[in-house]
């Protein structure tokens, strides 16, 4: 579902009404009644009150465990500008339907059998038809024909992207949740994006910080180049998005500014170098730490981990 | 057998002979026929065809030891590399990586498509045991008529490809017709992959052949990446050697990546991914084989896809028989020239938008 459709917003303005779902929120971001989003949820407010009517149980079950990686705003910090305005208002909408969006989540379709050979019998075969190669003579128009059989189905037709839906297939199976996916997904306006401080948490080590300097997108191999200093040392690591081994991405600092281009390899010279990121990764974690007594380890964006942060 | 000729030929020739039109006469052997068979007719070269079969008498059962060369020899050298059954025609469609039990392997992602068995080669008929494949689909109107008759006589449609894959005997053959799939393969075991790299065009000797170029200094002048002398001094024989290394084209040459695991078989998309990489561009044939160098998949298994094919296929002989009967009464009509009595009239109206061709 797209956390950006008049149905989502619509739905988080009706939640003002659900003090517990929001209960955290009220105290560090102030809901602007402004928002245009918000006036653009009051004329779909009729459409969506049919899903909260039936859902109310389950919109309130998961809020408690949803993924908080998108939530990255300082609490305490004023609004600085429409942009993060906007943003905090997405997180909300998205919050929220999330839970929709999982009510509503169509099993997996069964596995259709379009390539398989069904058993054929001489009596199904179709006759061939004839490939007539013509003359220019009206009086004989036919120079030659041949026979020709009908091929067997295609699976090249049937399956023309073959390596889309091989990395769809393995990313549905890596990415349960489909969070990293939309962590780097590029229709996701909160999406990671060149310039903004990650850290990575992998199963071995501590977990690295670092400014994302380009995102190589590969599919099911897709992989994030993150800068650091370390020691005055400077250090790049490759993460693949979709390893197992990586257990949680958290993007720690947005950069105020898009970058206006997709590899930041400028950022190698001392000019423009971010150095060392561990005060931001701090003062990230001193954020988080208002929400929550346990402040240490990131989330994880798979399953089963989450109800462990809360 | 030929007779042999008389060991006094030469002698009887120099002596008084007489020669008649058609007949040859000497004194103790005559009437040996004129004709051009025995003659050369046309000059000595060496694309004769032998007229003797020189080697008749070095039998095996004349006390001679087998054969080191020769048909038969060749096949039973190449006997333990040949695999046991025949390989697949792939289509590359590219380089991804899988994750299994957290660890990432990269893969190449191959794709099968309408693969079909074309022909059989056999030992009686060709010399040695091969299955020939054909993949993918091609319009009649692209197919020459000779190919078109081919195909007809197989009863199966026009091939985009066709290739040949050797097999170790007569088990290894498959009925013309059936169709494989990617599940051929077994999870896990390992084949070679043959495939055409990637062209360069023409490269010079430093990409192709690694050279190391020369100096960027010290009065080089305009010959920074050129090969420098081609030809040895005086003890080398101050000429250029037969093979040496120079610029030229680079690339599209038959590459062989041997021993790759299969990763993945997937027969409703048609997708094979293999571990590591095969060499071409996207979009290439590669043609994937059991490894010659690693044990062949149990028999067991060949044995289970085999019969499987053959169930899915129960009547590929008579359909292949159905078809070759056809194309003989087709092609002597088309021989007497009354092939436009069968051919059924919307078959002469060219359709009005042409085939949309993948």
């Amino acid at each position: 579902m797209d956390p950006g459709s008049p149905k989502n917003s619509s739905i988080a303005t009706r939640s003002g009404s659900h003090p517990e779902i929001l209960g955290n929120y009220e105290s560090g971001i102030s809901f602007i009644p402004t928002n245009p989003l918000e006036a653009q949820a009051r004329v779909d407010f009729s459409r969506a009150s049919r899903h909260l009517a039936t859902s109310c149980d389950e919109l309130l079950r998961p809020a408690r465990s949803r993924p908080d990686e998108m939530i990255v705003q300082s609490a305490r910090r004023p609004l600085g500008c429409w942009k993060s305005v906007l943003r905090r208002s997405r997180q909300q909408n998205q919050l929220l339907s999330r839970t929709l969006a999982s009510i509503s989540t169509p099993t997996e379709p069964p596995a259709s059998n379009a390539g398989a050979i069904p058993p054929a019998t001489i009596a199904a075969r179709k006759a061939p038809k004839f490939h007539v190669i013509p003359t220019k003579n009206p009086d004989n128009p036919i120079r030659t024909a041949f026979a020709v059989y009908s091929p067997p189905p295609s699976a090249r037709k049937a399956h023309p992207a073959a390596l889309v839906e091989y990395h769809a297939q393995q990313i549905r199976r890596l990415d349960r949740t489909g969070a990293r996916t939309a962590l780097f997904s590029k229709s996701n306006p909160d999406a990671a994006k060149p310039g903004d401080v990650l850290q990575v948490t992998t199963n071995r080590g501590e977990p690295f910080a670092g400014a994302c300097l380009q995102i190589r997108r590969a599919g099911v191999d897709t992989a994030i180049l993150l800068r650091n200093t370390l020691t005055k040392v400077g250090v790049e690591m490759w993460y693949k998005i979709y390893s197992p081994s990586v257990l949680g991405i958290e993007i720690i600092w947005r950069r105020p500014k898009r970058a206006r281009r997709a590899r930041l390899m400028h950022m190698r010279r001392a000019k423009h170098d971010m150095g060392n990121v561990d005060h931001l990764v701090e003062a990230w974690r001193r954020a988080r730490n208002v929400f929550s007594s346990r402040g240490k380890g990131g989330n994880t964006g798979r399953q089963g981990k989450n109800s462990k942060r809360r | 057998m030929a007779p042999r000729l008389p060991a006094c030929w030469a002698a009887a020739l120099s002596r008084a002979t007489t020669v008649t039109h058609q007949i040859l006469i000497t004194e103790h052997h005559a009437l040996l026929p004129r004709t051009a068979k025995r003659g050369v007719k046309y000059g000595w070269n060496t694309t004769v065809p032998p007229r003797s079969k020189n080697g008749r008498f070095n039998q095996v059962s004349a006390g001679l030891p087998i054969p080191t060369a020769g048909p038969a020899a060749a096949l039973k050298r190449k006997e333990k590399t040949t695999p046991l059954r025949t390989g697949v025609l792939a289509v590359k469609k590219g380089v991804s990586a899988m994750y299994h039990e957290g660890r990432r392997t990269p893969c190449t992602i191959l794709q099968m498509d309408q693969v079909e068995v074309v022909a059989s080669k056999t030992r009686a008929n060709h010399g040695y045991w091969a299955v020939q494949l054909g993949c993918g689909e091609k319009r009649p109107a692209t197919v020459t008529a000779p190919m078109l008759g081919y195909y007809e006589a197989k009863g199966v449609a026009p091939k985009q490809h066709l290739a040949e894959f050797k097999v170790r005997t007569e088990d290894g053959l498959l009925p013309v017709g059936v169709q494989l799939q990617p599940d051929w393969f077994k999870l896990g075991q390992f084949v070679d992959a043959r495939s055409n790299s990637r062209g360069m065009g023409f490269a010079g000797g430093m990409k192709r052949h690694g050279f190391a170029g020369q100096g960027a200094s010290h009065g080089n002048s305009k010959n920074h990446r050129t090969i420098g002398t081609t030809g040895p001094s005086q003890g080398g024989g101050s000429r250029v050697h037969p093979g040496k290394k120079m610029p030229g084209r680079m690339g599209n040459e038959r590459v062989t990546v041997q021993n790759l695991k299969v990763l993945k078989v997937d027969n409703e998309t048609g997708i094979i991914a293999i571990k590591g990489h095969v060499a071409g561009p996207k979009g290439c044939i590669v043609m994937v084989a059991d490894a010659i160098k690693k044990d062949p998949p149990a028999q067991t298994f060949i044995d289970k896809m085999t019969k499987k094919l053959l169930e899915r296929h129960p009547d590929a002989e008579a359909r292949l028989e159905e078809a070759r009967t056809r194309h003989m009464e087709l092609k002597e009509l088309r021989k007497q020239g009354k092939i436009a009595d069968v051919v059924p009239q919307e078959a002469l109206t060219p359709p009005a938008t042409a085939p949309v061709r993948l």
